[in-house]
């Protein structure tokens, strides 16, 4: 294969690779959901919601905060000290797992968006 | 945006850990996976496997250069560092990592292409080898050793294998040792052939940046087809490297040049990589480190998500070509000035450290003797990826056991 040939491949593949991520890149990220659509048949999937943190309560090594859209749903963060300000409103991501017949969010992420 | 500026981090930390001998994208990435939840609150999570997809990607193109150039290969590029060195000792040291670029390139596009067909019959091959994996694995062992001519050559195959597979079990559950791959693979396939390249009195000629070496379209056409299919293999098995679907395709192809050779294990190192994310998406399974650590952050991938890191490939791939070609030109120019004995004991320098500051004593331990389990196979005239049974053996006793 000359080298030529090979840049031009190259080149192309550049292009058709820019133009496939712009076209992607709005498809891709995490969707946001309705904490009222969350079920228990979302159980080991990601998802992102966002909502005010209604309550939260600290324990030996795990934090639970419950997130209020219209409706409620647990968040569980496997660290010792969570702090927010009241009635922040939080941006959560995890994955939904059961719990006494619900679903709650096993969270990775926590961001409070204001 | 960020997307594009997560594609070109990850490109400059390929060409670091492609070019660094003993530095892995494994490590990177496991790195990234420590302050990924911090990274997470200001990233989406497909940001930052974009970032280790372009880095791989980045690394498996570039990892030809110093297993070309430098004799000092990871354990992917085993298989190059004669052939290469071969065409380095008579001035082709472009030529030949031309060879691995053309292969790496041109198998990302056929695996590219062929994904609606290739995610139902890995699903389907999973499902009938799965229950018998472990004996596959046996099979793939005895197989390599096989592979060696002569009773002698056999036994010293079988003995490096079981010895590094021993050693692959006592490092991988030796309790508190850190980055215990980094210092195993570093010593049997990095430091051991710096070491052999010392001794051997290597005298590099002057480089030429030519295009001498053409192959031709139907040849060209067979070995990238192999590569993707060997390749393609490394994918779906567990423990098995590019180093052994080398042989497998070397097999499957015949009889073939040195130059072909290395086109056939370019494309394998790329497709592998490849190929293990069509496995992280169709059957949620990581083949290899940097693909676990992609499923740490993500769990699963839904099928955009799969079509856009396979268009962050073709991008990266694209960018590669020109980057690696740039690079070995410089390289070609760069070691007729450069004391080749000074440059490989600097390396050897810098690696050890880096395995004591990552590892700690117990890894500069490791790494000291699988270096001189490294040294063994060229003494005694056998293949060093018989060196893999690190990998291999451990996961077929898991297997099997």
């Amino acid at each position: 294969m000359r080298e030529k040939l090979l840049y031009k491949l190259a080149l192309i593949c550049v292009v058709v690779g820019i133009v496939g991520l712009l076209f992607l890149s709005s498809k891709v990220e995490t969707d946001k959901i309705d904490i009222s659509r969350i079920t228990l048949a979302d159980v080991e999937n990601d998802v992102k919601i966002e909502g005010r943190a209604a309550a939260v309560r600290n324990y030996a090594g795990v934090s639970m905060i419950d997130v209020v859209q219209e409706e409620k749903i647990k968040v569980v963060m496997f660290v010792d000290n969570v702090t927010l300000p009241e009635g922040a409103f939080i941006e959560v991501y995890g994955k939904v797992e059961e719990y006494k017949g619900k679903p709650e969010i096993i969270a990775d992420v926590i961001k409070v968006k204001r | 945006m960020i997307l594009f500026i997560a594609i070109l981090i990850g490109i400059c930390f390929g060409i670091f850990t492609g070019l660094v001998p003993g530095v892995h994208i494994n490590l990177v990435a496991v790195g990234l996976l420590s302050v990924s939840g911090f990274l997470m609150t200001y990233f989406d999570p497909v940001v930052l496997v974009v970032f280790i997809i372009a880095m791989s990607v980045t690394h498996t193109f570039l990892d030809a250069l110093p297993a070309i150039f430098l004799g000092a290969p990871d354990a992917d590029q085993v298989l190059n560092v004669l052939p290469g060195h071969r065409l380095l000792l008579q001035g082709q040291g472009y030529e030949a990592v031309k060879l691995t670029v053309v292969g790496s390139f041109l198998c990302i596009l056929v695996t590219v292409v062929s994904i609606p067909v290739l995610i139902p019959i890995s699903i389907g091959i999973y499902s009938l080898v799965n229950p018998v994996m472990g004996w596959i694995l046996l099979f793939v062992s005895v197989f390599m050793i096989l592979q060696e001519r002569g009773i002698e050559r056999r036994i010293w195959a079988l003995a490096i294998y079981l010895i590094a597979g021993i050693l692959g079990v006592i490092t991988f559950t030796m309790p508190g040792l850190k980055h215990s791959l980094v210092a195993l693979l570093s010593g049997l396939f990095g430091i051991s052939t710096l070491i052999v390249s010392l001794y051997d009195n290597v005298n590099v000629p002057k480089q030429e940046v030519t295009e001498k070496i053409v192959l031709s379209r139907k040849e060209l056409a067979k070995i990238i087809f192999v590569g993707t299919i060997a390749g393609g293999i490394t994918g779906l098995f567990p423990g098995i490297g590019a180093a052994q679907a080398g042989i497998m395709g070397g097999q499957l192809v015949g009889k073939i040049k040195d130059y072909s050779y290395l086109v056939l294990n370019g494309g394998i190192n790329t497709v592998n990589f490849m190929f293990s994310i069509v496995t992280l998406y169709s059957l949620e399974k990581a083949r290899n480190g940097a693909v676990l650590v992609i499923m740490e952050i993500m769990d699963t991938i839904s099928y955009y998500q799969l079509w856009l890191f396979l268009f962050v490939a073709v991008l990266v791939s694209g960018i590669c070509v020109f980057l690696t070609l740039y690079i070995a030109r410089w390289f070609s120019h760069l070691i007729n000035y450069v004391n080749y004995k000074i440059l490989c004991f600097s390396i050897i320098v810098f690696v050890s450290g880096f395995v004591f500051v990552l590892s700690g004593w117990k890894g500069f331990l490791i790494m000291t003797v699988s270096t001189a389990l490294g040294i063994l196979p060229p003494y005694v005239n056998v293949r060093r990826n018989h060196c893999m049974g690190c990998l291999l053996l451990p996961v077929t006793l898991f297997f099997l056991v």
